[in-house]
């Protein structure tokens, strides 16, 4: 994070900020004449751009220094997000980014950046997490300043929470002399990133286009550093509408990744003598697998000590169908286990002890006492003080300060270095009964799947089952969560690939679905795959104008509704209330049930030129439907069906 | 807290409602007055919140109560004093005569076709080197 402290601010007030220009170029301190001339936050004079521009160029040649000049600024920096190789930009147009806009439409040929349209920064800023968590890479969105910025900030905390890099352009009228009355007024904050600061890695404010240069490849570079996370830059309106002489030399820092930080050997040596000496290891999954590489890796630590994985699902960790991936035993293996290894888990306090939703809230530990407990995590050297998505304090046995999936090379060797030759015999003969536990496992979700197959509502394990049977031989991909459906995929499906499921919202912040799919559905675009989405009914309609930009963008994208006709978690929680206090046994509907009127989601659909068919409410006509539907999303295009389904 | 006969009221319209659009039986099935009553309080009360309309239930809010394996003097003991995350029931939010009109509605649900019936399931029950 960066906040404009009181000393940057006299700083300002008595200098022009010059940083470090390239790898390769010192930073120059200026001529003092110009030190008292420039007030904070001041539109540059005339003899400040000749300073800078002198300054500029008595600097050391540098290689990447752009020869032509840019009129106006924020040409230069759509060449900035062509360089960052940023290929969309989502917004809802706004006047204080009309310069950007502009610039990416017509010098930028709205190419690499695309302009990706939205009715809502909710909208916006969901899509590029969506996006970022399939393509490996950010995407950026515009917002119209502090207005624009409170729309987005829900989908940014849940990147934050989440984890997923995102790049942030928020609009703004610094200079208050020459903001127009007041509408200009009513959209322009002095410091725009305190609204989000509290969740975001870092952000900025640039006060010339050199000091943009450098900040835009700073965010860059920072939310794509393990672990990723949102970046805000806040961009003037001037310096983006300004003309710059012909003769101005402006410089480009290159696109640098940088590498994540890898565990301390020392510790990993602890680790691993943890892991080999334990009886009954598990291994918990969060965040683990950044890409499809530490997925392979999970697979050969975990087959190297036959230690069930829990894989909670804040990436796709582990194919579900390897007989090690155990989730749905998780209970039975947390108090079995002798050692833990938790991967990058958000929240490890709660993974080994719990606080029921009673009356009297008791903490309560869930493992044996004498289970120790590993825990790498790159989070322990990253956390913020105000939002509490850190969770509680966990005190592990081995803390390790790490990006996990950068660490597991260096853990499975020494694991394998270490093992006895008869230790990997005992190993070996885990291997039937653990084979034997999966399949049962399995047998017991498709014997739960069986108990509402043919009800009405339709089961959830139907309409998952159903909708697997169409896809399992395509090259698909689940763009949704999937507890709202009570884990179906998870539990069935052979999820196999990285990209097959795209994790969850992270901060629980209702209406990422819909906009988050048809971010990854976007990244998925041109590759041929079949996106697919289980939308809950109520997060569709905090953004239902998702719906339109799939349309406007063609985006193919199958979204099947799970119209449970509730804010269902919180008809649960009225009920219990109810029941608590012992009072009307009937009124949690009230405020809770998405009825009378029952929403027509394939109408709503349609109404933005999406293909929408439903509502279907027999079982027996849901694998025909699914199969009409596909039929859209392989030419090509969105569709949606509206399937009315089982609370969970 | 309603009025008996506003309840019944309620319930008589839940009923019409719940026949209009289904409601986690099969459809076309005959029901019994008491079952009705049983399944119009069933919705009313919230009990298929957690335990699905066709009593099915979910693993993150309520196991299944298809098929019922408890007598109504066990189901009602629970629903008066549940020992986990279940809120419990007292006679103001559901009198013993609804408790048992439920439990005549869950006997009445269909257990389902076991999984090694329906062919999208089936390859997960069956005796095989993996699922």
């Amino acid at each position: 994070m960066k906040e404009i402290s009181e000393g940057r601010r006299r700083f300002l007030k008595g200098s022009v900020a010059v940083g470090a220009v390239g790898a390769a170029t010192p930073a120059m301190a200026l001529p003092k004449s110009t030190a008292k001339q420039t007030a904070p936050h001041a539109f540059p004079t005339q003899q400040r751009l000749q300073s800078e521009r002198d300054h500029i160029n008595t600097c050391a040649p540098d290689p990447e220094s752009l020869e032509k000049g840019y009129s106006p600024g924020s040409d230069f920096m759509i060449d900035l997000l062509k360089a960052a190789e940023i290929e969309y930009v989502a917004a809802m147009p706004g006047a204080s980014f009309r310069g950007l806009q502009e610039s990416i439409v017509n010098y930028g040929g709205n190419k690499s950046p695309e302009l990706i349209t939205c009715v809502h920064e909710e909208i916006s800023a969901a899509m590029c997490h969506g996006y970022a968590k399939i393509a490996g890479k950010p995407m950026a969105c515009m917002v119209h300043s502090d207005v624009g910025l409170q729309h987005a900030s829900m989908a940014i905390y849940n990147a934050w929470c989440d984890h997923a890099p995102m790049i942030v352009l928020a609009g703004n009228h610094l200079d208050a002399s020459k903001r127009r009355p007041w509408i200009e007024w009513l959209h322009s904050m002095e410091d725009l990133g305190t609204m989000v600061r509290d969740f975001v890695k870092w952000d900025d404010t640039p006060v010339s286009l050199q000091h943009f240069s450098e900040s835009f490849m700073r965010a860059r570079e920072i939310t794509m550093t393990p672990p990723y996370g949102p970046v805000l830059l806040v961009v003037d309106s001037e310096l983006q509408e300004e003309t710059i002489p012909a003769d101005t030399k402006l410089t480009m820092p290159r696109r640098v990744e940088v590498s994540p930080p890898a565990a301390d050997p020392a510790a990993l040596n602890l680790a691993a003598d943890m892991l080999v000496g334990a009886e009954f290891p598990i291994i918990v999954a969060d965040y683990a697998a950044r890409t499809a590489e530490g997925v392979g890796l999970l697979v050969q630590l975990a087959e190297s000590l036959n230690a069930p994985v829990i894989d909670m699902g804040g990436k796709m960790n582990m194919p579900t169908n390897h007989y090690l991936n155990q989730t749905f035993r998780g209970k039975a293996l947390l108090e079995k286990a002798d050692i833990i290894l938790g991967l990058e888990v958000t929240d490890i306090w709660g993974v080994v002890n719990d606080v029921p939703d009673l009356p009297v809230r008791q903490s309560h530990r869930t493992i044996a006492e004498q289970t120790k407990v590993i825990a790498v995590s790159a989070n322990y050297g990253y956390m913020k003080g105000n939002v509490q998505n850190m969770s509680r304090y966990f005190a592990a046995d081995l803390t390790i300060d790490a990006d996990a999936q950068a660490s597991l090379p260096q853990l499975i060797e020494t694991v394998r270095r270490k093992l006895s030759a008869s230790q990997r015999r005992a190993i070996e003969g885990k291997k039937t009964e653990l084979e034997a536990d999966f399949r049962a496992m399995r047998a017991a979700a498709a014997a739960d799947a069986a108990r509402s197959w043919d009800a009405s509502p339709i089961g959830t394990g139907r309409l998952c089952m159903e909708l697997w049977n169409q896809i399992k031989d395509l090259d698909w991909a689940l763009v949704s969560e999937t507890f709202q459906v009570s884990s179906w995929p998870q539990r069935l499906w052979d999820i196999t690939e990285h990209h097959q499921y795209n994790g969850t919202s992270g901060g629980a912040g209702v209406g990422y679905g819909a906009p988050a799919a048809a971010g990854a559905a976007l990244a998925h675009k041109g590759k041929g795959r079949i996106p697919v989405a289980i939308q809950p009914d109520g997060d569709l309609m905090v953004a239902p104008g998702t719906l339109w930009t799939l349309s406007h963008h063609k985006i193919p994208l199958l979204m099947i509704v799970h119209n449970n006709r509730a804010w269902h978690q919180e008809s649960m929680h009225l009920q219990r209330m109810e029941c608590r206090r012992d009072r009307n046994p009937d009124n949690w509907r009230i405020g809770t049930v998405m009825d009378d009127p029952s929403i027509d989601y394939a109408t709503l659909a349609q109404s933005m030129g999406m293909w929408g068919k439903g509502p279907i409410s027999d079982p027996e006509q849901l694998g025909s439907a699914i199969a009409r539907a596909l039929a859209v999303v392989k030419a090509g295009e969105p569709a949606l069906l509206d399937v009315v389904s089982q609370p969970r | 807290m309603l009025q008996h006969n506003s309840r019944s009221v309620l319930f008589g319209g839940l009923i019409a409602m719940l026949s209009m659009h289904g409601s986690g039986s099969l459809a076309g099935q005959r029901t019994s007055p008491v079952v009705s009553h049983g399944k119009a309080v069933y919705t009313a009360v919230g009990c298929y919140t957690c335990h699905g309309q066709s009593g099915g239930g979910s693993i993150y809010t309520g196991p299944p109560l298809v098929p019922l394996d408890l007598s109504d003097e066990a189901l009602a003991a629970y629903v008066r004093e549940p020992s986990g995350l279940m809120p419990p029931f007292g006679e103001k939010m559901l009198s013993d005569k609804d408790l048992k009109a439920i439990g005549a509605y869950l006997r009445s649900l269909p257990a389902g076709r076991p999984a090694a019936q329906i062919p999208l399931l089936a390859p997960y029950v069956k005796p095989s080197k993996g699922n």
